[in-house]
């Protein structure tokens, strides 16, 4: 292994939930239509008496303790050198325990029967060039490099926002490597409306809080 | 953030600083007339910058707009000029001699001056009297803040607060918020927010608090935004807006077919139907003295072949039928169809839309990774010019000459055959005088990439080795020969940079106002308002700001017509993160991330009337138009109004089955996905025949937010 | 959902086979062996373990349409599946000889029917282990419980496939073993217990796994699968064969020297009791494992 650990920032302070990350992706990766290797979910929030509008992209997160990567009887998904976590068609036979295994539940099957997901743009990453969701980003809210780095600005980003910086669902014990900013605020706000991924809904209100 | 709806923007659980105040549609005037009433009441308003009559004063007492809130106005309904500004004729002042060289001379008004308490010219006083009533050259007069003042405080703080759905708790924060700052504030409105029957009253109340606070042209308050260096016109290279024989046609006394800009009683219909014996005639659409030109009324006219035919249209990249609301409705659309009603309409598009599928002839364009523009960001405070270039190949069909088709290679082509100047050979002139060739469009937008390339002080050569990097230097003579050997390497080092931009300092000036300070004014009493008569009832609007409750064409209430309390929803529109106005539907990545809209509905109005997130429901007007959608049940819209994302719910665009060439070409059902507000006609003009929709009576704009619906489950 | 009735069928076969063989083995060992018992659990075993696997093979799209790719199958032996296949392959080779030997030489050496149980044990169990690995994204999927409950639900529907066949083929061989006549009673007892602790256990797990975990129980007790719940997998895998045999433990009661001719005497009510509770058994088996693959809710959703 190098000493080489991708991740990413997003601050949600900033996200408008404008969706741009949707469609890169999906030009970018050409996603088949209905999967989506980042999105992005919204829903009114309440938080003291105001109520606001949530936005929360989701992607891999590229885990340090993956459990898809245990799970994977074939070794088709792996860790790459850069920490990422990659699915090699190759050898994977579509028993889509990594799919069942993932607590994010971002892994989807092709209709050839590989398993997919995002690569964190693995193949722009290798060229020096931003994943095309951060590139994209029209207001920064998502940051992206090397963790291991201390200079590198995802680390100093990370490094001032201290505690305020937390991955989703930690205690599933995966150690996710997409931070977010203001998840603690984002996920104890009151849900007041359906939860819509990019435009579909995706929980009615009734359902649960998100 | 005030809005119907809490739709797009950074107001998250995570963001600091921002609060969504939901305002109901169509209420702005009141809103803006309670801020007003607070910041008077509480003398926390800028009375100086106020009192500046003119530019001159203005910047002398250290800011960067003035008002006209001193001017006398003649309040004395027998004077003649009764509700004019006073002259100095009118006051029995004397008037400086003439300019003899200039075009235009300046209009004197009068004012109190604040030194000496006596009337002055405008212009003499450093500063004016704000609360001055009384006679004047023995006319009543007074001045325009103080009916600002009154029309302002015409509602209570509680009953501006009922009328908007704004706690007036909170309308008090706001408004003592807004008066703490200096002339650090400013206001933002514009969109769906100006589009109402009252939507006039929106930039009126955003300008006027504005200058309220002295903000105008401050660095840190209402600094102007889009500025940028000569591109196409007479720039640093070339003079791309000087038509050589251009034949002098004057369109003073033409009339617009979107009925704006002429009073009903000047049009030559009226005059005609007086000579005949007529007795106070009416319009069959309502004419705006003082609107500016409007597709939406157009539209209207086209339809209604009134004030007169049109016979013929061309459109571009546009989709004006579906993007007026009540406009996209069979009536109309059967008469857009009728080539007796609309004898040739062309239009050039790179979808065939609503408005496509009627024409007659549809030129093909190219989309906005294949074509030339040279926009100035508005909304983004700083200077300079952002460019939209050729990035790659057009995938249009090719003229023989090799030129891909397109809207400018459709004008440039139709205007040599008709040989009309300043096309074709000789057509361009560049600041030596020289002529230079329009036959493509690099001819133009190239040149007006010079213009940029050399504005202010030149940008450098672009460096043989980045022109390489980028693939520049596989641009070919048609490009190249659209400007100098000396301006390629310039162009292409803007080109490369996908526009030119300067430092924001070259704004803002060390004494904190705008470095280019030009004369802005703001109407306190807005003279031309307050001399327009509506058409059919010959009632006025107030020339300052107040609430105005929606009107139909003749300026009666709505809820004059239709009962209230039946009818109890308005209605808004907001922008759609997955479509356009009118684009987009074809998109199958963009119906995949949402397949249709919603009608956005108030928890508690949707509890009200036993509406479940996800029914499907109804709106419907008095007049019958039902909009039918999903149901969203959110705390994020106001109570009292629903609202939907613009640009679904098509009857065409590909969601239609068509018979070309004899083949049934199957439509997309999921490109029709979703509604749209369905508006009511406006009951009053239908009453004089015509089809009209309801709209702003001074602005004309029409009236997408607001109106009257009862909200059920279908 | 990931999985489907597909792969709950797997789980059912597989846990079933297992259970099947392991039955089959114990029924030889005893002074009285019986013997059909013994041929029926032999190839109820290998044949349901099998036919399961192949469902695996072809829930696996990519793998059916690339076969070379199941070679790589035992790469990664962190994972769970990599030892299932390990664990199902060896079952399958050591059951497989057994059969052979069974039906060639007429009897099998003890040490292979033992490695055979063992490895029908690690097949019960893996199935749940399967499932419990991905507990960290479906708190349904209890790794503490699950194994458990699938080696119960295995002994259950083994024991009653082979009871099933034997009542029809050999019925005197039934009340050779001796543990049939408490397993009947038994299991759906400690089965039963083992779900409330697996909805007890669901409903009360903490942080981001609560809501899925609280959904994924309302699911099964109130919400969309509550009738296959309650009706097939409580009633008709549990509490009806459990009063079946009960009315029939009843009989015996009343017959206290049990013997062959006793059995034959009350033979007609009896048998018929047996085959239907041990059909309900059956449904039952497979019920669970259906209801735990489809009502499971991941956490990500929640």
């Amino acid at each position: 292994m190098s000493d080489k650990r991708l991740g990413m920032l997003i601050d949600l302070s900033v996200c408008i939930g404008c969706n741009a990350c949707t469609v890169a992706c999906r030009q970018e990766n050409e996603t088949p239509l209905t999967k989506f290797n980042t999105w992005v979910e919204s829903w009114d929030a309440g938080i003291d008496g105001r109520v606001t509008r949530a936005n929360l992209p989701k992607l891999c997160n590229h885990c340090a303790n993956p459990a898809c990567v245990k799970v994977c009887p074939t070794g088709a998904s792996y860790q790459a050198e850069d920490g990422t976590v990659q699915v090699d068609p190759e050898r994977c036979i579509g028993c889509k325990y990594c799919m069942a295994a993932c607590p994010y539940q971002v892994r989807y099957q092709l209709e050839s029967g590989e398993v997919d997901k995002c690569t964190f743009c693995h193949h722009r990453t290798t060229e020096g060039l931003l994943p095309a969701c951060v590139s994209t980003c029209v207001t920064t809210s998502r940051m992206f490099g090397d963790l291991n780095d201390p200079d590198s600005d995802i680390s100093k980003k990370l490094a001032a926002a201290g505690d305020k910086a937390k991955g989703l669902m930690e205690d599933r014990g995966m150690e996710p490597r997409v931070y977010y900013i203001g998840l603690d605020e984002t996920l104890g706000a009151e849900q007041l409306s359906a939860v819509h991924k990019g435009g579909n809904v995706l929980r009615r209100r009734e359902e649960g809080n998100a | 953030m005030l809005d119907p709806t809490l739709a797009n923007g950074v107001i998250t659980p995570a963001s600091e600083g921002i609060n969504w105040v939901p305002i109901k549609p169509a209420t702005n005037g009141a809103f803006y007339s309670a801020i007003a009433q607070i910041l008077i009441r509480d003398n926390t308003f800028d009375a100086v910058a106020m009192a500046c009559p003119t530019q001159k004063a203005a910047e002398a007492a250290g800011y960067g707009g003035y008002t006209n809130a001193t001017y006398l106005v003649i309040t004395d309904e027998n004077h003649p000029n009764y509700r004019k500004l006073m002259r100095a004729a009118d006051a029995g002042l004397e008037e400086p001699p003439a300019d003899p060289a200039a075009t235009t001379q300046p209009t004197y008004y009068v004012v109190i001056d604040a030194a000496t308490g006596a009337p002055a010219l405008h212009t003499d006083a450093a500063k004016g009297d704000l609360f001055f009533e009384g006679e004047v050259n023995g006319v009543k007069v007074r001045t325009g803040f103080s009916m600002l003042r009154d029309s302002v405080n015409e509602r209570t703080i509680d009953e501006y607060a009922e009328i908007t759905g704004i706690p007036a708790s909170e309308i008090e924060r706001m408004g003592k918020e807004f008066g703490s700052h200096g002339y650090k504030v400013s206001v933002q409105a514009a969109a769906a927010s100006t589009a109402s029957v009252v939507g006039f009253d929106t930039p009126a109340g955003r300008e006027l608090l504005k200058a309220m606070m002295g903000s105008n042209q401050m660095t840190g308050g209402s600094f102007p935004s889009g500025q940028s260096p000569v591109t196409e016109g007479k720039g640093a290279c070339y003079d791309l807006t000087t038509i050589a024989g251009l034949p002098n046609v004057s369109a003073k006394n033409a009339a617009m077919i979107s009925r704006g800009g002429k009073a009903w009683e000047k049009t030559d219909e009226y005059k005609n139907r007086v000579a005949a014996g007529e007795k106070d005639p009416k319009p069959m659409l309502p004419w705006y003295t003082n609107a500016p030109q409007s597709d939406a009324q157009a539209i209207m006219s086209i339809v209604n072949q009134y004030p007169y035919q049109c016979k013929i249209l061309m459109t571009w990249m546009c989709n004006v039928i579906q993007a007026t609301p009540g406009a996209m409705r069979d009536e109309a659309i059967e008469k857009l169809k009728d080539t007796s009603v609309l004898p040739l309409h062309i239009v050039c598009d790179i979808v065939v839309g609503e408005m496509a599928q009627y024409a007659d002839y549809i030129v093909p364009d190219v989309t906005q990774y294949e074509s030339f523009g040279l926009p100035t960001v508005s909304m983004i405070g700083g200077f300079g010019t952002t460019i939209r270039w050729e990035a790659k190949a057009p995938e249009t069909a090719k003229t023989e000459d090799g030129r891909p088709i397109c809207w400018e290679t459709f004008l440039i082509d139709v205007a040599k055959a008709c040989e009309l100047p300043g096309w074709g050979e000789n057509a361009i002139p560049d600041v030596n005088g020289q002529m230079h060739p329009f036959n493509d469009a690099y001819d133009y937008y190239l040149k007006g990439v010079a213009n940029l390339a050399y504005a202010v002080e030149p940008v450098e050569d672009i460096t043989p080795e980045e022109a390489h990097m980028q693939g520049l230097d596989e641009l070919g003579d048609n490009w190249k020969k659209a400007v100098t050997a000396e301006e390629w390497p310039k162009v292409l080092k803007v080109l490369s940079r996908g526009g030119r931009y300067w430092p924001m300092d070259y704004k803002r000036g060390a004494d904190g106002r705008f470095k280019g300070l030009k004369a802005k004014e703001t109407y306190v009493y807005n003279e031309k308002r307050a001399l327009m008569t509506n058409p059919y009832s010959g009632k006025r609007l107030s020339p300052t700001l107040n609430y105005n409750p929606q009107m139909f064409a003749d300026l009666s209430l709505m809820t004059d017509h239709y009962s209230a309390e039946e009818y109890p929803f308005l209605c808004s529109e907001h922008k759609p993160k997955f479509r356009s106005v009118t684009m987009l539907a074809n998109s199958p990545i963009m119906r995949d991330i949402c397949a249709h809209n919603y009608m956005e509905i108030n928890t508690e109005d949707a509890a009200e009337l036993g509406i479940k997130d996800g029914d499907i429901i109804r709106a419907i007007t008095p007049r019958g138009d039902v909009t039918e959608g999903e149901a969203m049940v959110r705390d994020g819209q106001v109570k009292g109004a629903f609202s939907i994302e613009f640009g679904y719910e098509h009857l065409a665009y590909g969601a239609q089955d068509v018979e070309i060439d004899g083949k049934l070409v199957k439509g997309d059902p999921a490109i029709a996905a979703g509604t749209r507000i369905h508006m009511m006609l406006d009951p009053v003009v239908a009453e004089h025949g015509g089809m009209g929709i309801i709209a702003d009576t001074d602005a004309s704009s029409p009236g997408r937010c607001g109106g009257m619906f009862k909200i059920e489950k279908a | 959902m990931i999985w489907d009735a597909l792969i709950a069928c797997y789980l059912f076969l597989a846990g079933m086979g297992a259970g099947a063989f392991a039955l089959g083995a114990i029924a030889g060992w005893g002074k009285d062996p019986a013997l059909t018992m013994k041929k029926v659990g032999f190839i109820v075993g290998p044949v349901a373990v099998a036919v399961g696997t192949l469902l695996l093979v072809v829930d696996a799209h990519a793998g059916l349409q690339n076969p070379l790719r199941f070679f790589y199958l035992i790469t990664n032996l962190n994972s769970v599946m990599a030892w299932g296949v390990i664990i199902l392959s060896v079952f399958l080779v050591v059951a497989v000889i057994d059969l052979a030997l069974l039906l060639v030489k007429k009897e099998t050496p003890k040490w292979l029917d033992g490695i055979g149980v063992a490895l029908a044990l690690c097949v019960a169990a893996y199935t749940g282990v399967l499932l419990g690995d991905a507990g960290a994204a479906f708190p349904l999927w209890n790794m503490a419980v699950l194994p458990v409950l699938f080696v119960v639900s295995a002994a259950s529907t083994g024991i009653a496939v082979v009871a099933l066949a034997t009542h029809l083929l050999a019925p005197a061989e039934v009340g050779r073993v001796a543990l049939l006549k408490r397993a009947g009673l038994v299991l759906p007892l400690v089965e039963g217990a083992l779900v409330i602790v697996l909805l007890a256990v669901t409903a009360g797990a903490p942080g981001s796994a609560a809501a899925a975990g609280q959904a994924s129980v309302a699911a099964l007790v109130s919400g969309p699968y509550a009738v296959a719940f309650w009706l097939g997998f409580v009633v008709v895998g549990l509490a009806l064969p459990f009063a079946l045999e009960l009315v029939r433990a009843r009989k015996g009661a009343a017959a206290p020297e049990r013997s062959v001719g006793a059995d034959v005497a009350h033979d007609g009510s009896g048998k018929t009791l047996a085959l239907v509770g041990d059909a309900g058994v059956l449904v039952g088996g497979f019920m669970l494992r259906y209801l735990v693959v489809m009502a499971a809710l991941p956490v990500a959703f929640m």
